[in-house]
């Protein structure tokens, strides 16, 4: 080993972070014994923090360090549609739009039968306690348009049926502000096919 | 029309070249030299950059030449007058590819080089086991079709997640009622994959008919396509009656990954009854049209790659192919004996001759 223990630790555990290949996790390791104590145990304490008070949200699945997340707590969202995705992430990206005022259900995942995951691992009982309430009457799949996501979309869109709810699923199209001549032509037939009449 | 045609190529670690860079010509070109020497390795190159993979249907870690770690591949070309520079680098079990200096993905290089290559393996379109002709069938169209090509990824998803999903219930770990949103996007998927592999031979054959007419001697050359199941309500009653079988072979049973087709001369079957000569013609005639069609969907002659196949040829055939040849805007031929080529294609060829992992100009 060219490093002593404790430097040849820190490296082995910031490597298994996503995303980080040997040499970044050497650079990193290295950043960290040349910064300032305190930097280095402000980021020890955040790292703490966050996995001792973020946890999921009892109702939609989203992160927060109450019990219930802001936007199930939030009075001025419309409590009549719920939006299911597959991941927390998903949730920000649809708020970065600022378009949506409903609800969100997070997955936690998705259906993939090679890793494992049927749908008695992603949280669709929650889901349907949810839908027991009443209140809910539009559900829109916002799962990713890969076929494991399709055939998760598909599943639940199948289990809502009998239930008298609305179900969507998002549509395909162009990406927004983009030339139609450089969209991908995969892009451009799915979007072809999901094509509307101008009301 | 645009004329397309290769300029410069350059490998790195390809095989068994560690570096060249060669400039070859517009037109035809005779590549010759003893075997092992890397003739079949230089088209193997040029088919590469043309569809991102190899045409003898080895993977990528194969191809780098032995003790090293990646490979490169650069090619520049001339695009209807303009000049396309596509560079496709492999290392650590992923490939990059930059075309005219972007980076890009790969479903966007099908169709900018098409390469139609023709070697002595591949009369195995005739006699070998249908997973060559499917390979055949979704190779051509992919280079035709960048729908078709994310199709086909998607419905080898669709399968491997159905397949693991079959064993698992066999096991009893999952349910079948999980099955069905895989059922619908198998269904889905798999009938567009269908309906473009029959409009392909269906569309290829007008070519074919003509070519075999001429060269074929007044015999009658088709193609018949055999798809596995056709019509999606015939498939999904297939799969609701056969729910269990499927389930205890952990496979899915019906779908395009089972496909075939096949030679017809005079409505025989090719494989059991044509002659050695007749095979060999069927298989030439279909590479020919593949040129001319691809010629006429895409507005682009591809570039040829023949791989040692002139000697196997009569004379009568070899001037069909001379006839192609002359009407292409460039192609690539090898062989090992240069005096059995015909003298006319000589004459009309810039030749070229591999030693020692480099390639000189024979004048």
């Amino acid at each position: 080993m060219y490093y002593p223990g404790p430097l040849n630790k820190l490296i082995t555990a910031l490597g298994k972070l996503p995303g980080i290949g040997p040499k970044t996790a050497q650079r990193l390791a290295f950043h960290l014994l040349n910064t300032s104590d305190s930097e280095a145990q402000g980021l020890a304490t955040a790292i703490m923090e966050a996995r001792e008070k973020i946890h999921y949200c009892s109702i939609c699945g989203n992160f927060t360090s109450e019990d219930i997340c802001r936007l199930c707590a939030d009075s001025n969202r419309d409590r009549t549609i719920v939006c299911v995705v597959e991941e927390v992430r998903d949730v920000i990206a649809l708020e970065k739009t600022n378009q949506y005022r409903g609800l969100y259900h997070v997955l936690n995942g998705v259906i993939s039968p090679m890793d494992g995951v049927g749908p008695d691992k992603l949280r669709i009982k929650q889901l349907l306690t949810r839908l027991q309430e009443g209140e809910i009457k539009e559900v829109v799949l916002a799962t990713n348009a890969d076929v494991e996501g399709e055939a998760t979309a598909l599943y639940l869109a199948n289990l809502l049926k009998p239930l008298s709810v609305k179900v969507t699923r998002l549509a395909y199209g162009l990406p927004v502000g983009g030339d139609l001549e450089y969209a991908d032509q995969v892009t451009l037939a799915r979007a072809f096919t999901g094509r509307h009449i101008i009301e | 029309m645009s004329a397309l045609s290769l300029e410069k190529l350059r490998l790195i670690n390809f095989r068994s070249y560690e570096k060249i860079s060669w400039s070859c010509e517009p037109g035809i070109n005779i590549i010759y030299g003893p075997n092992g020497v890397g003739k079949t390795n230089l088209l193997e190159s040029i088919g590469y950059l043309g569809i991102a993979r190899s045409f003898r249907q080895k993977k990528d870690q194969q191809l780098i030449n032995w003790g090293h770690h990646l490979f490169k591949i650069k090619g520049n070309c001339i695009i209807g007058g303009e000049p396309t520079e596509i560079e496709i680098v492999y290392q650590k079990n992923k490939k990059e590819l930059t075309i005219n200096g972007f980076k890009s993905k790969f479903l966007q290089l099908l169709g900018i080089i098409p390469v139609i290559y023709f070697g002595p393996d591949d009369l195995n379109l005739l006699k070998g086991a249908p997973a060559y002709r499917r390979n055949f069938l979704d190779r051509e169209i992919s280079i035709l079709d960048k729908i078709y090509c994310r199709n086909l990824q998607e419905y080898r998803k669709i399968l491997l997640q159905r397949n693991d999903l079959l064993k698992s219930i066999k096991e009893g770990q999952a349910s079948k009622n999980e099955l069905e949103p895989w059922n619908i996007q198998l269904i889905d998927i798999g009938t567009k994959i269908i309906k473009k592999r029959s409009v392909f031979l269906n569309e290829i054959m007008p070519f074919i008919n003509s070519l075999y007419q001429k060269i074929g001697r007044n015999e009658n050359l088709s193609l018949i396509y055999k798809p596995n199941i056709e019509d999606p309500n015939e498939w999904r009653n297939k799969i609701a009656i056969n729910k269990n079988k499927e389930i205890q072979t952990g496979n899915t049973l019906w779908g395009p990954h089972r496909d075939d087709f096949s030679f017809y001369i005079n409505n025989y079957d090719a494989r059991n009854f044509a002659s050695q000569g007749q095979q060999r013609t069927a298989i030439l005639v279909l590479k020919i049209a593949e040129a001319q069609y691809f010629e006429k969907v895409i507005g682009k002659m591809p570039i040829l790659l023949f791989d040692d196949v002139f000697s196997e040829l009569d004379e009568f055939r070899q001037c069909a192919l001379l006839d192609l040849l002359v009407n292409s805007n460039q192609a690539f031929i090898t062989t090992a004996e240069i005096n059995k080529l015909p003298q006319n294609l000589i004459n009309n060829a810039t030749i070229w001759e591999i030693y020692s992992g480099k390639i000189c100009k024979k004048i």
